[in-house]
């Protein structure tokens, strides 16, 4: 008689566990895990619901897309496409002349193209020519733009809407990132006083808003410029944008450069490198690639800071539908300046969502 | 006892050093005679203008209302009460965005790390819309276009004691009778004729502002908040769970101060862009700094370049106060959790 601890017969092998994952189930496990999550998630499908019906009526529905005045839009029950549709110079290219228009739609043109190919550029592609495609182009934008020469003469005052907007921000761009680079080497710098100018001009530029550089752009700094001559609105606000940017991008270089191991530059000058040949061919190539994501981003600042362009009265997108909506013709009815707004907000969301998306792409490529 | 001595220079020491002292004794060249022929241009162009520079405007009598004003304020104030009332305003913007956005910007950065589902992805929507958006035409959008939209004084609406309507939100106010006795009243508002009398009322400006500046920062200080939230270590929400704390009281208690130490100073940097960007009120009106100083002052006083250096100085000194208040706080998190571990 022996006492058995185990069982004498074999147990046939059982199936696996069936793991149901019915779509049912997972639509349940990501929505209602919680029951407060489940009521949150239902909560928020009706409010989308609703707002989003009310939006589709609003936009869609009731919206008025044809005329040419504001009688067009009469009853305040939809959006008043007909003002955006309607106004479409003024907030492309503002008072740009229309025998030149050409010129325009040439410099659209070009724009598109460049960032097209800035896009699609291998990887292997240099970034030098990139670099230097940014701060060659605003150039040529401005010379046609401009004219001379057998172009005839159109002042910066007449240009504005999305053309001025885009001008300004490559401007900006071009201008701001060799300034901010010169800024963070300054401050890098083995001289004292290098060191002491560029941090303090960076520093103070950053603790002062933007609106307030703007303002003595446009006020004050023509008190500082010798009598007679002068530099107009368009040219003083690029040059308060520029030097304000140029703070921003001096913060974002000095990251990079601070990012770049010592021993990079030690190895470079043991080898026989000068010190400017080790910045130029080592150091720099690693510091300005490793900020780019950073760069692209400072980009869609500016973007959205040449809103505040409409403060000081230049006319650019954003001026644009705000003049629009003030003139005789479209005057009066409180739908019209809201569909203008719902306008810019998805013109400048595209944009700067674009961008955003490829600066993320940027960060996860390298 | 005697102090070191620093060695003379050699010959080729200096000699490298050379190139270094010449470069900036041009830099301090090129930008003392830059600075110099710009004061040169000033002082001949003010005389051109017929001005005189200087602070003693400040004493002057202002002689404009400001539609809101947190201390006393009439037009027979001097120049400096209007500044003192300018800057109260810019820091009651400032103070309630803050607040405001740093609640949002908290809630959505929970939705934002919530399992894939219906609530991450508004959160995510949320974050990408407001932060895409410019600013100016956020405020401008509150200001002009939702606000708009507000029935006018006549058919206000009625939400127990506060009446909402296109000239603002009026909330009921505390007043002292002075009838000898120290008996407090409360003071309705109510329509009276064309207008609204008694309580407390609250510009649209103001409130178009703030929600702005509130918005539009809550999306950034989300992100940073997120940031926050996914540092802190996985485990610390598996032992919460362990010794029995629902999701929401861990999420409180857990995770929420330790992410709060590592957000605060990104948190502070944003708080500081918050306060430079109120002066955007400039664009609709609201009685802040840019406004009263950059604007209604230096226009009145032709005194541009000494109102302008005010509102450098105020918005530094208010960045100043951020940052330490910031780094306070940060001490205050570490001091605590140096005394608990």
């Amino acid at each position: 008689m022996t006492a058995h601890f185990v069982s004498p017969v074999l147990i046939d092998a059982r199936h696996p566990p069936v793991v149901s994952v019915t779509v049912a189930h997972r639509l349940r496990r990501m929505w209602l895990a919680t029951p407060a999550m489940g009521l949150l998630s239902v909560a928020l499908l009706v409010v989308f619901a609703l707002c989003g019906w009310h939006l589709f009526e609003w936009a869609f529905l009731d919206a008025h897309w044809r005329g040419s005045a504001s009688d067009a839009c009469s009853g305040a029950d939809g959006a008043c496409w007909a003002f955006v549709i309607a106004r479409w110079k003024p907030w492309l290219v503002g008072n740009y002349p229309s025998g030149e228009l050409w010129r325009a739609w040439v410099a659209f043109g070009a724009f598109a193209i460049f960032w097209t190919w800035v896009v699609r550029r291998s990887h292997s592609a240099s970034l030098r020519q990139v670099l230097l495609g940014f701060v060659l182009l605003p150039m040529g934008l401005f010379a046609l733009l401009l004219g001379g020469g057998p172009l005839p003469f159109v002042a910066p005052t007449l240009w504005g809407g999305l053309l001025l907007t885009m001008v300004v921000t490559l401007a900006t761009f071009a201008s701001a990132l060799p300034a901010g680079l010169c800024l963070a080497l300054g401050r890098r710098s083995r001289l004292p006083i290098v060191r002491a100018l560029s941090g303090t001009f960076v520093e103070g530029m950053r603790s002062i808003p933007l609106l307030a550089v703007l303002f003595i752009a446009a006020t004050l700094l023509p008190l500082f410029l010798p009598a007679g001559s002068n530099i107009d609105l368009f040219g003083r606000a690029v040059i308060a944008f520029a030097l304000f940017n140029a703070a921003l991008a001096a913060e974002v270089f000095r990251g990079g450069l601070q990012s770049i191991d010592r021993g990079q530059l030690e190895a470079a000058t043991s080898v026989g490198l000068s010190d400017f040949a080790a910045l130029r061919l080592i150091v720099l190539p690693q510091a300005v690639s490793a900020v780019i994501p950073a760069l692209v981003n400072i980009m869609i600042a500016i973007i959205k800071e040449t809103t505040l362009l409409s403060v000081i009265g230049v006319n650019d997108l954003l001026g644009a539908i705000e003049n629009g909506a003030k003139s005789p013709d479209w005057m009066g009815e409180s739908n019209i300046l809201a569909s203008g707004h719902v306008f810019l907000a998805i013109a400048y969301l595209a944009l700067c969502l674009g961008l955003s998306r490829y600066s993320r792409r940027l960060e996860t490529q390298r | 006892m005697t102090a070191p001595r620093i060695p003379p220079l050699s010959r080729t020491a200096l000699l490298e050093r050379l190139p270094g002292y010449v470069v900036q004794a041009l830099l301090v060249f090129v930008v003392g005679w830059i600075a110099w022929r710009a004061a040169a241009n000033f002082e001949s162009n003010l005389r051109a203008l017929g001005l005189t520079a200087g602070f003693g405007f400040l004493h002057a009598q202002a002689g404009f209302e400001i539609a809101q004003a947190l201390i006393p304020f009439s037009p027979q104030s001097s120049y400096f009460d209007a500044i003192v009332v300018a800057t109260l305003n810019t820091l009651l913007v400032v103070v309630l965005a803050a607040v405001l956005g740093t609640i949002a910007g908290l809630l959505v950065a929970f939705g934002r790390v919530a399992p894939r589902g219906l609530v991450r992805c508004a959160a995510t929507t949320y974050v990408e819309v407001f932060r895409n958006i410019p600013l100016l035409l956020q405020i401008l959008f509150w200001y002009a276009s939702a606000l708009a939209l507000l029935p006018g004084v006549a058919d206000s609406l009625q939400l127990g004691p506060v009446l909402l309507n296109n000239r603002g939100l009026f909330l009921p106010s505390l007043h002292s009778v002075a009838d000898g006795g120290w008996a407090i009243a409360l003071d309705r508002p109510h329509v009276e004729g064309f207008d609204v009398a008694g309580g407390f009322a609250i510009l649209p400006e103001l409130i178009a502002l703030t929600l702005g500046l509130a918005i539009y920062n809550s999306a950034f200080l989300a992100e940073i908040f997120r940031a926050g939230i996914l540092s802190v270590p996985r485990g610390q929400i598996e032992a919460a769970a362990t010794v029995g704390l629902s999701g929401a009281r861990a999420a409180l208690l857990i995770t929420l101060p330790q992410a709060l130490r590592v957000a605060l100073p990104a948190a502070g940097g944003q708080y500081q862009t918050l306060a430079k960007a109120s002066s955007l009120a400039a664009a609709i009106g609201y009685p802040d700094i840019m406004q009263i100083v950059g604007g209604t002052i230096a226009s009145q006083t032709s005194q541009a370049l000494e109102a302008m250096a005010l509102v450098i100085l105020l918005y530094a000194a208010i960045n100043l106060l951020i940052a330490i208040a910031v780094s306070l706080g940060n001490r205050h998190l570490l001091k605590r959790d140096a005394r608990t571990t």
